[in-house]
């Protein structure tokens, strides 16, 4: 969405015509959710979570600044919202993480979602790229990682939305890629039957 | 295993300083060229396969914003201008001003908001602390009394006990640092506004 156009929608809003948002949602929906899916790995919370940083972003509408950009803004209500909801709710659940050891499947608990293991391994998703990987990074890794890989978003402008020193957002974006290669390494995607780690020979 | 190489690589990819010396560790191992040839496929892979969100997103979103009440952008710039330009027509009081022998000097704060459930007053004259500093509803006109010291000070309305809103009729404005503006007071300047009175008009949040 061009910049003056996104102002012109403001302007509207914040001079009583509220359908003028809607521009401000669609241009924006697909990135603030898909953060917050990559940061929830929920698709009923990360929606629900979307849905309140916009309305969250309409009831303080007038509190914006013109020099940012909204889509740091709405990105950083999304963000910060995100992770109010992790520590008030503690959504930090598990899935499983299937590793194979002596011929037995056995699972290794990641702290991703909070919904049915079960469910979880049967889901295709898991099943398609590596790029699933990068779920079962820590959350604050993760985060930079997707805002600055899935949006584009340079180091200062991660580090306004995350609140963290760009030098900070570098490192982590240093560790999640550390991380990842350790868990190339490891891991193998068997198509239609989920993620395995592969045990080191000995 | 992973090359300690391949890290530093990784590294200076960060930092935008990678150099000829890497580029040849690439070229010549071919366990950090697959690594390292994954790594970007799963970034290219982020960018490209975005999840969408489920139909009727987008009106649900406004189907809950049309239920609530529009957010307005006061111009507290044209405020100022209003309330200096009503200031020598209009007699009476809307900041009362009575200096006693210690110095201090009472001052009435309005605020014309019907609809508010309540209403305080923060500001540096009282520590920020609303709570004790509550505003009397008569005829949609909240106000309080208040005495301060000569000197200037930042202060907000709080209405409904959550919404800062700066006062309207205030001659002055500073950001907040939390997103909004504070009014700003002058009371040794408010000597000369005496008995004068600025109009009071109803302020939509």
């Amino acid at each position: 969405m061009e910049k003056s156009e996104e102002l012109r929608a403001i302007k509207l809003v914040l001079s009583g015509d509220s359908g003028a948002f809607r521009l401000l949602v669609e241009s924006y929906q697909e990135g603030v959710f898909n953060l917050l899916l990559r940061m929830t790995k929920n698709r009923h919370d990360a929606e629900d979570l979307a849905q309140e940083a916009f309305l969250k972003a309409f009831k303080n509408l007038h509190q914006y600044k013109e020099e940012l950009s909204f889509k740091n803004w709405i990105f950083t209500i999304a963000s910060n919202l995100c992770k109010n909801k992790f520590i008030r709710d503690k959504i930090i659940s598990f899935i499983p993480f299937i590793s194979k050891k002596d011929g037995k499947d056995i699972e290794i608990e990641l702290s991703i979602s909070n919904t049915s293991p079960v469910k979880e391994v049967e889901d295709k998703e898991w099943n398609i790229t590596f790029s699933k990987l990068v779920e079962t990074l820590p959350l604050k890794y993760r985060e930079v990682f997707h805002l600055r890989y899935a949006e584009g978003f340079s180091y200062t402008e991660i580090g306004q939305i995350t609140a963290l020193p760009a030098g900070t957002v570098q490192t982590y974006l240093y560790r999640a890629k550390t991380e990842l290669l350790k868990r190339f390494s490891k891991v193998e995607i068997i198509n239609g039957d989920g993620l395995y780690i592969l045990q080191e020979d000995k | 295993m992973t090359c300690e190489k391949l890290k530093d690589i990784i590294s200076r990819d960060e930092a935008g300083r990678n150099d000829r010396d890497c580029l040849l560790h690439l070229r010549e191992c071919e366990k950090c060229r697959e690594l390292y040839g994954k790594l970007f496929g799963l970034i290219d892979n982020l960018k490209d396969n975005k999840e969408k969100v489920s139909s009727g997103f987008t009106d649900r979103v406004m189907d809950k914003v049309t239920e609530l009440k529009a957010p307005v952008n006061y111009n507290y710039w044209k405020a100022a201008t209003v309330s200096l330009a009503f200031l020598f027509i209009v007699t009476g009081g809307l900041l009362v001003i009575e200096k006693n022998k210690s110095g201090e000097v009472a001052v009435e704060f309005s605020l014309a908001m019907p609809e508010a459930e309540s209403v305080s007053i923060a500001g540096d004259f009282n520590g920020w602390d609303a709570s004790n500093a509550k505003l009397v509803k008569k005829n949609g006109v909240w106000t309080a009394t208040i005495k301060v010291k000569p000197g200037r000070y930042q202060y907000a309305f709080v209405v409904n006990e959550g919404k800062w809103l700066p006062d309207p009729n205030a001659l002055k404005f500073v950001d907040s640092g939390f997103g909004g503006k504070n009014s700003i007071i002058e009371v040794d300047k408010l000597k000369l506004l005496q008995g004068f009175k600025l109009s009071l008009r109803r302020v939509k949040i």
